[in-house]
């Protein structure tokens, strides 16, 4: 186990794969941010949330998508963020879809 | 080498808490300033208080630095003024008295309806 | 002691247990790795015990401020470095606590998130100008109770207690690959940071001189920091089961504070949300007051200022000025736009690198018969309090190499 940390850190420190590590990070935050946002939406569909939280929620989520956005190269994980953030209001249920896609693109960036 | 009185003194003092009659904290022994002849005892002549009294236990760098915060201001409290040291160093006088009571002045200045 | 006073001190400490940073990371690490994780949280909630009563005891018997003993222990080279680092240390973490005050207050009315954080420091400096230091504590600590309706959610969504149960073992899981071995490590070391918090210690010894304890205090010091240290863990408990439960399998590792609040929004709708802000926004508001107080305790005990809320703010002027400085300082990080995530991300790993020249002084101290007498540390305080040491000091070497290794726990 000690050596497999070692070597990772090894890799790391060295800077081989920073940026690829800057994308697998955002890939990350924007597929954690599309499930938290479908279960907003979820949520505020059944009539579950206060109003003023679920816009605020709904707002942030966007803006941390985008934020995220700026880091992702990956063509394909790209595209189904752009896709999401291009509606006015996505539905929970694009929202989640768009998730389960980017954990692909995810499980993509962590085997490289 | 055995440390002579005067030496355990200055490490036994140094970094008290410094309390006036009053029972108001009044400041740190930042160091202390020690007096005499050759031949004679050293003697502690007065308790130094204040970034000032740091010079000569940090580094010249990290002096610079505290100077550039803190300023280099120090308060000499002649040791007659000491009534005894405990846990604590308890002055006879009040803070006023001996200068210590500046730096809460010029802050109180700072504050709202404090002027 | 009355029973009713008793029984206050301990719900204060177990309103203000939770504070930003244990919203995130509980939540982060139940998301990510489940149950796992959780004997973390106890072995942690055991080191502050052990910590947080040594502190009262040594305020309730040698009279002696932590920052105050800590340069006459270390001297002055060592308490200057241990000062500045754990001001920093603070000063990122009120920060956070404001920041995520005003995100909750945000959340809550809609406004925009910076004119709310304004808004809540001149509160904060009201409150701290104008109450009475027992009513500050209280009043932030029994609003913080708020924050039981994460307990309550927790059993509303029938949790495999078992599994629940089974956290409570220490564990690495298996079949982690490398990457998830490393983050597991990072959260271990993160969860015992945001338990242990150094701040804590601070804040908590220094009113135990505010409020004048002597011997006779020495009982409910014990019973506030076991018992009360001890209900709190299991609200955090609650958080880190309730993210394994609920997030975890939709994909979700709150990168969003408000998240968290959907906890209680599953079970209980727009009441449980509700709720859920209020208990957040008491219970970080009082770490945003705990943070800043201990800041300005320190500075006032290592320069041997006047200090302590007990005082007219003019009497102990030092120190007045230096809690509002401390509040527009981590005003003005916040106004930055530094998510208070990131923040608090950055304040666990700060803290943790000042744990061990905290405590050490700490340790050395209540085990000194000169000052403590008979309340010196007996042995089960001795080998708890070294036991935990050893491991404070190996997180502390671990942190930063892990922080930078996961990005703060996000690969």
């Amino acid at each position: 186990m000690f050596g497999r940390l070692t070597l990772f850190a090894l890799l790391l420190a060295g800077g081989c794969s920073s940026a690829k590590d800057e994308e697998l990070a955002a890939a990350k935050g924007a597929r954690s941010v599309l499930a938290e946002w479908s279960t907003v939406e979820r949520l505020d569909r059944a009539g579950r949330l206060p109003r003023a939280y679920a816009n605020e929620m709904r707002e942030k989520a966007r803006e941390a998508v985008l934020t995220d956005r700026k880091s992702i190269k990956d063509p394909d994980a790209g595209r189904t963020v752009d896709a999401v953030v291009s509606v006015a209001a996505p539905s929970a249920r694009s929202l989640a879809a768009a998730g389960t896609h980017l954990q692909r693109a995810v499980d993509r960036l962590e085997a490289l | 080498m055995k440390a002579s009185g005067s030496l355990k003194l200055v490490a036994g003092v140094r970094d008290l808490q410094i309390v006036d009659c009053e029972d108001c904290n009044c400041g740190i022994v930042d160091d202390i300033e020690l007096a005499g002849k050759p031949g004679a005892p050293l003697e502690v002549a007065a308790l130094i208080v204040g970034p000032g009294g740091y010079s000569a236990r940090l580094p010249g760098w990290a002096m610079r630095l505290v100077g550039w915060v803190a300023g280099r201001d120090a308060v000499k409290v002649p040791w007659d003024k000491v009534e005894s040291v405990t846990s604590v160093v308890r002055l006879a006088v009040t803070a006023k008295e001996t200068g210590l009571a500046r730096a809460e002045a010029r802050a109180r200045r700072l504050l709202p309806g404090g002027g | 002691m009355k029973l009713s006073e008793l029984a206050l001190g301990v719900l204060t400490a177990v309103g203000g247990f939770v504070d930003v940073s244990e919203l995130v990371f509980m939540s982060q690490a139940g998301s990510r790795f489940g149950y796992a994780l959780i004997w973390v949280v106890v072995l942690s909630t055991v080191g502050i015990m052990v910590f947080g009563e040594m502190s009262g005891r040594v305020a309730a018997i040698a009279k002696q401020p932590v920052f105050n003993l800590m340069r006459n222990r270390l001297g002055l080279r060592l308490g200057l470095i241990t000062l500045i680092a754990s001001f920093v240390s603070n000063l990122i973490t009120c920060a956070a606590e404001i920041g995520g005050v005003a995100l909750v207050l945000q959340l809550l009315t809609g406004a925009p998130m910076r004119l709310m954080a304004v808004a809540a420091t001149a509160a904060f400096i009201a409150t701290v100008w104008f109450l009475p230091f027992k009513w500050i504590e209280r009043t932030y600590g029994l609003l913080g109770l708020f924050m039981l309706v994460f307990g309550v959610a927790l059993v509303a969504i029938h949790p495999p207690w078992g599994q629940i149960a089974g956290g409570l073992v220490p564990q690495v899981p298996r079949g982690l690959s490398t990457r998830d071995l490393v983050a597991f490590a990072y959260f271990a070391v993160a969860l015992l940071s945001a338990v242990m918090f150094p701040y804590e210690t601070y804040f908590y010894s220094s009113g135990g001189i505010e409020d004048e304890w002597g011997p006779k205090d020495l009982g409910i010091n014990r019973l506030t920091t076991i018992v009360g240290f001890g209900l709190g863990s299991l609200l955090a408990i609650a958080l880190l089961a309730s993210a394994a439960q609920l997030f975890g399998p939709a994909g979700i590792s709150p990168e969003m504070i408000g998240t968290v609040a959907m906890q209680a929004g599953v079970p209980f709708g727009k009441v449980g949300v509700l709720l859920a802000l209020l208990g957040m926004l008491f219970a970080i508001g009082g770490a945003a007051i705990e943070t800043c107080l201990a800041n300005a305790y320190s500075l006032g005990q290592f320069f041997g200022w006047r200090w302590g809320r007990h005082r007219p703010p003019r009497e102990a002027p030092r120190f007045t000025l230096s809690w509002i400085l401390v509040f527009a300082g981590s005003l003005v990080i916040v106004l930055t736009g530094v998510e208070p995530v990131e923040l608090a991300e950055y304040a666990v790993v700060a803290s943790i690198l000042v744990l061990p020249l905290t405590y050490l002084p700490l340790l050395l101290l209540a085990g000194d018969r000169t000052y403590m007498r008979v309340h010196a540390n007996g042995l089960l305080s001795k080998t708890l309090g070294w036991g935990f040491y050893v491991l404070i000091v190996l997180a502390a070497i671990a942190a930063l190499p892990l922080f930078l290794l996961t990005s703060g726990g996000q690969l």
